[in-house]
């Protein structure tokens, strides 16, 4: 569905006739509370990006050789998935009160967070309770995945990477 | 939820200690990767597909994108006691104040936007 509202929005301004070559920056905003799970395979695909085909035929389901191509899970749950709710009482609990947690990160507790999917490799570290009790990162089977708010994932498309990801490459 | 310490401008240790039992903060705090506390910057040029595809130029600059609820509350000239109503899928009331005060109604867990907004908007004035 992101890939496709992507291409759409894009395919309809140049038939409308915009100049996109007279753009000279690109900023939006969106819902930040949801979820969209990388695959290991998201790096790659992300910079081999070729512009006669579409977005969804490189980075969705089957690209790369992967289910579900750059993503390691089908769906993007929204801040109405509440499978999260023992982490988030966790999270509330640690500096001792919500109103706390609130001070120190700006937040309490939300139940789509970056926990939802901790990544982790396959044959080392062992599955951590948050994965035991977070449906979709078990579902997901998440190896070396990083999920990301829905309000991020337009800012990585259109460079066509993720800042730690360059910063990594390094 | 942010694993983020914001006084510190850094990922917060515990938390990341937390979220994966102490199994790999390290791996963690790696992945997440650095954070451009400036909201203004350039993450970089947009990427070959969308120039060959679209005709973008290669120079256009892309910044970083942020959430509605911040993006909102920092379009408009709020005033201390002004406040925002927003009705969409996640009904919320934006306020800016001078710290955080958190207040939890039951069951709107998206009233903390308004803490959280509010505290964008406090710690980058």
């Amino acid at each position: 569905m992101w890939l496709e509202a992507l291409d759409l929005v894009l395919q309809r301004l140049k038939e409308d006739g915009l100049d996109f070559s007279r753009v000279q920056g690109v900023s939006g905003a969106g819902m930040q509370h949801g979820t969209v799970f990388w695959s290991h395979k998201a790096e790659e695909l992300l910079a081999g990006l070729k512009g006669d085909k579409s977005l969804i035929e490189q980075l969705g389901d089957g690209a790369g050789g992967e289910e579900h191509g750059a993503f390691s899970h089908p769906h993007s749950p929204n801040w109405q998935d509440a499978s999260t709710q023992k982490q988030c009482e966790a999270f509330d609990a640690f500096f001792g009160s919500p109103a706390e947690l609130a001070n120190v990160t700006g937040s309490s507790a939300h139940h789509v967070s970056l926990l939802a999917s901790i990544p982790q490799r396959h044959d080392a570290e062992p599955v951590t309770a948050l994965q035991r009790t977070s449906n979709h990162a078990v579902q997901a089977e998440v190896s070396r995945t990083l999920q990301e708010y829905f309000s991020s994932l337009a800012c990585i498309f259109f460079p066509g990477f993720r800042l730690s990801w360059q910063v990594c490459a390094h | 939820m942010n694993l983020w310490h914001i006084g510190r401008g850094k990922w917060h240790d515990g938390l990341l200690d937390l979220a994966t039992e102490k199994t790999g903060a390290k791996d963690l705090a790696t992945k997440l990767g650095p954070v451009p506390e400036d909201g203004g910057g350039s993450m970089g040029k947009v990427c070959k597909y969308f120039v060959d595809k679209y005709g973008f130029n290669p120079d256009c600059d892309i910044a970083p994108f942020t959430g509605d609820n911040p993006s909102t509350i920092l379009a408009l000239p709020l005033q201390p006691s002004d406040a925002i109503v927003s009705l969409g899928t996640s009904t919320t009331f934006l306020m800016a104040t001078d710290g955080t005060i958190l207040h939890r109604l039951a069951g709107e867990q998206q009233t903390d936007n308004t803490q959280n907004t509010s505290r964008i908007l406090h710690t980058t004035s």
